[in-house]
């Protein structure tokens, strides 16, 4: 099992599983906004609002267990040229990909 | 029945936070942004403040910070909530009147109990006696002092030296230094006298998840030690 597959199973033992379900609902749809305003703020250099939204969104992967987005999260929210790239983002939409099959199978389960 | 405010502009964490209070009956009240925090402040009576650190506009220890100037609110007890994780950053918010301090991701029971502690004046002391020779000598702000008791929320220490309450401290220990973690921070909550020493308990902040980790599985082996030592 996997390290979200394994996480999102912690929160329904430690708290339920609608409660779960809610988390991960909310960060997909923050994922979906953020990918937006990311986009915005790297063409016009905002560093400052891209580090308060990697902030942001840095807590709701770990509370549903995407600990990799997560940690590219923390870089972009470092607020450092060589951290808030292209790159960074297009690895954060994988990861999002990854964690969208991750969390079909632990539905089916 | 005792009513907790949390400030947090996260969604997510909200709703976390919200679930753990409201399991334990609390009575929750939520704002997203330090003027809606201070409005409910201004009409409800409030116990206790979860208070992220980071918010849109004012920051949570601007917000703090205010409290502590005004009568109403200074005694109000404040656990800053928030994933600046570095020792700075306990130590910045403690010097700014919070009463503990909770790494994100949060972490249930460590949340129940530091909650518990401040409103109850209880500590979720584990049924751990540590052996005299698993025992260890620290130092606290050049002060000798013995570690007697832990949890995952505070130390039990036993000093000579007199401290006052509410005054936050650097502890190195010697078997959390072995487990890469050089040091910690408390805050004294609790003083007792003895004939000639001081009982003091302290709590814990600033954690990170990592460390917990290790201390409990620390205090776990030293609770099956003595299990089997019982038997």
């Amino acid at each position: 099992m996997s390290m979200i597959t394994n996480h999102l199973k912690d929160l329904e033992i430690n708290f339920n599983l609608d409660i779960a379900k809610e988390l991960v609902i909310i960060f997909k749809s923050q994922f979906h906004d953020s990918i937006k305003d990311f986009q915005i703020y790297l063409e016009c250099k905002n560093f400052e609002e891209a580090s308060r939204l990697a902030h942001k969104m840095k807590s709701s992967a770990y509370n549903v267990g995407a600990k990799e987005m997560g940690l590219i999260y923390s870089k972009v929210e470092s607020e450092t040229v060589t951290n808030f790239t292209q790159e960074n983002l297009r690895a954060i939409e994988r990861l999002f990909d990854e964690f969208e099959k991750e969390c079909q199978i632990w539905l089916s389960k | 029945m005792y009513s907790i405010l949390i400030v947090e502009d996260n969604p997510s964490d909200t709703k976390i936070l919200s679930f753990i209070l409201e399991r334990k009956n609390y009575t929750t009240h939520t704002a997203h942004e330090v003027h809606q925090a201070v409005e409910i402040l201004q009409n409800y009576r409030i116990d206790l403040i979860l208070l992220d650190w980071m918010l849109p506009h004012i920051s949570g220890l601007d917000l703090l910070r205010t409290m502590k100037q005004n009568s109403r609110t200074k005694n109000i007890p404040v656990v800053i909530v928030s994933s600046k994780n570095e020792l700075k950053d306990v130590q910045k918010a403690i010097s700014v009147g919070a009463a503990d301090y909770v790494i994100k991701p949060i972490d249930h029971l460590i949340l129940d109990s530091k909650i518990g502690r401040i409103l109850k004046k209880e500590v979720d002391w584990l049924p751990i006696q540590i052996d005299s020779d698993t025992v260890d000598n620290m130092s606290i702000i050049k002060i000798t002092a013995t570690l007697t008791r832990i949890s995952e929320v505070g130390l039990e220490i036993k000093s000579e030296a007199s401290l006052h309450l509410g005054m936050s401290i650097e502890v190195h220990v010697k078997f959390l230094e072995e487990m890469d973690i050089p040091s910690v921070v408390g805050k004294i909550f609790e003083k007792e006298q003895g004939e000639g020493f001081y009982l003091y308990k302290c709590s814990l902040m600033g954690l990170k998840e990592a460390d917990l980790q290790k201390i409990r599985l620390y205090l776990r082996l030293i609770q099956n030690m003595n299990r089997s030592k019982a038997i």
